[in-house]
């Protein structure tokens, strides 16, 4: 059942990641982002971490798709072309994407072993308690990080 | 499981690259550099559930976090363009004033 639904999922993260590429409108584009942030989300919670998945759908799909769409509403639809001009000589080009592939070819094809999945994951109150335990100078940076994030939002006086 | 899990994050991450490459609209940009760090996490959590390793999630969440607050900062630079009648678009911004 695991299975079924990480396939599902990831199936869907994938699609909408691509989909977001051709979008012309911002907000269709966000709109994706939405959908493979909250897919994104499931596959945290099936992996064994659905406190993660609860944050990612908190932070992400909460609070940064609200600044999106601010950000889309401060600028009107683009109307020119979507795709950036290439500088990089045709053969350089090719050369990346072909290595790229074969980087893709071998991840899929299991080159590394992986170790099987285990069946228990560490429960959320091993996690909490490192959080706030060995990990806790960490986790107070990243919250100050997440204020001061917060404040290059707001409009210095004078609009300088 | 696991195994889908790193397969997942490859063509996330390939996926996410392609809109950072290929876009010309910073905002679309972004939202590739997001679906990238989306990517990452989803290798390490599978990775930090398979290993019984709570480190490994306690640390996936405070990237979550550092993540989101990049995702702040990029946008509010985005919003800052609008002052001077900029689009966000990687063509307009072609040279750096000092």
């Amino acid at each position: 059942m695991g299975e079924g639904l990480m396939w599902a999922a990831g199936g869907l993260a994938v699609f909408f990641s691509v989909l977001m590429l051709f979008q012309k409108s911002l907000y269709s584009a966000a709109m994706c982002l939405l959908v493979v942030m909250l897919q994104v989300a499931i596959i945290f919670s099936l992996s064994g971490s659905p406190l993660l998945g609860l944050m990612q759908m908190v932070i992400y799909a909460g609070a940064v798709m609200v600044l999106v769409v601010v950000v889309i509403m401060a600028f009107p639809n683009p109307t020119a072309s979507r795709w950036g001009n290439f500088f990089l000589p045709r053969p350089l080009a090719i050369l990346l994407l072909a290595g790229f592939l074969a980087e893709l070819f071998m991840i899929f094809h299991g080159a590394a072993n992986f170790p099987a999945s285990s069946s228990t994951a560490p429960n959320n109150l091993a996690v909490g308690s490192i959080l706030f335990g060995s990990y806790a100078p960490a986790t107070e940076a990243a919250t100050l990080l997440m204020f001061l994030a917060g404040l290059a939002l707001v409009e210095k006086k004078g609009g300088a | 499981m696991n195994y889908l899990a790193w397969q997942i994050s490859a063509a996330l991450f390939v996926s996410g690259l392609c809109a950072v490459i290929l876009r010309k609209q910073l905002l679309v940009m972004l939202f590739g550099l997001e679906i990238m760090i989306s990517a990452a996490l989803i290798a390490l959590v599978a990775q930090a559930s398979s290993f019984q390793d709570s480190n490994g999630l306690a640390a996936a969440l405070i990237i979550l976090c550092v993540a989101a607050a990049e995702a702040v900062v990029g946008l509010s630079l985005i919003l800052h363009l609008r002052k001077n009648k900029t689009l966000p678009d990687t063509d307009a911004l072609m040279n750096l004033k000092g």
